[in-house]
């Protein structure tokens, strides 16, 4: 899902390859910006699909995310503020 | 066909996962592998229901796999210096700051320090042994002296590296490894011993995490 929001972004296409993307997702993790769990299995297996992995943004990542976008030397993709899902 | 080639791709991909994650610890390996299953299935899930063209979202899977690659590598290679964030105990009661643990491997360590001291002990020997061998004169034996010293700089740099920065230690210490086995290739000795120390950069270690409380 996270990798589909991406693709739409046409300067953001790169972060879509499999390694990119897990391995940014394991750092921001490791750095306090994410938490992440796994769902529960019967969820997944209810819809006969593997289990997801569920992504959360702390208050350190939102903190951070805010002060990139602030700061014009960011490229425009972080400036710019995500559409509402 | 479409379906076929989206089994055949998705089994591309799997097995290239499984490889650059196999004999990694299993909560590393056993999460990568299911983050791709799951990025494979909504991936195909989604094409199907907004109906891509056939073959697009295949070309689209191998080519995410594939661009990833070098990422994947990386991804190994820093699992091998498991960098995790621990409270340290001096931290964690007085200061609560977090630390960044940085991992020791033993052996890789010890193979280290003897392949570097063995190298600096034969270009030394071997550039100041006052025989007829040098017909290089005085400068060109500094210099000599100086290219063989190099790696082993590199590869003593690259080890006190390693502690902070295991991927950027580790590249360090086998490009130095590799550069004397070159030039000291005629011992044997270095050579296999490049070997053992280029194999300990790339097969994930029994590390003991140790916590810096400066």
């Amino acid at each position: 899902m996270i990798a589909k929001r991406i693709k739409n972004r046409e300067e953001a296409r790169l972060l879509t390859a499999h390694g990119t993307l897990y391995r940014a997702l394991d750092r921001m993790r490791e750095m306090g910006l994410l938490e992440s769990r796994w769902e529960a299995a019967t969820s997944a297996a209810a819809e006969h699909r593997p289990r997801r992995r569920l992504y959360k943004v702390t208050g350190a990542g939102v903190e951070v995310l805010a002060t990139a976008r602030a700061r014009p030397s960011m490229p425009a993709i972080l400036r710019r503020k995500p559409a509402s899902p | 066909m479409t379906v076929d080639a989206g089994s055949l791709a998705t089994k591309v991909v799997r097995s290239w996962v499984f490889l650059y994650t196999a004999g990694l610890p299993a909560d590393a390996r056993l999460e990568r592998r299911a983050e791709i299953d799951c990025d494979l299935w909504e991936h195909f899930s989604d094409a199907d229901r907004e109906g891509d063209a056939p073959g697009h979202a295949v070309r689209e899977a191998l080519g995410r796999s594939v661009r990833g690659v070098p990422a994947d590598l990386f991804w190994r290679l820093e699992q091998r210096g498991v960098r995790q964030r621990v409270p340290s105990v001096l931290g964690a009661t007085k200061q609560g700051r977090i630390v960044n643990a940085s991992v020791a491997h033993k052996g890789f360590i010890g193979v280290a320090l003897v392949f570097a001291a063995l190298s600096v002990t034969l270009v030394l020997s071997n550039a100041l042994a006052a025989d007829d061998a040098w017909v290089i004169g005085e400068y060109g034996r500094s210099v000599a002296v100086l290219i063989g010293i190099g790696p082993a700089v590199t590869i003593l740099g690259g080890l006190l590296a390693s502690f902070r920065a295991p991927i950027v230690g580790g590249i360090a210490v086998s490009v130095g490894a590799v550069a004397l086995a070159v030039l000291l290739s005629w011992t044997i000795v270095v050579p296999v011993l490049t070997l053992v120390l280029v194999s300990l950069c790339l097969v994930p270690a029994r590390q003991r995490p140790r916590t810096i409380t400066s």
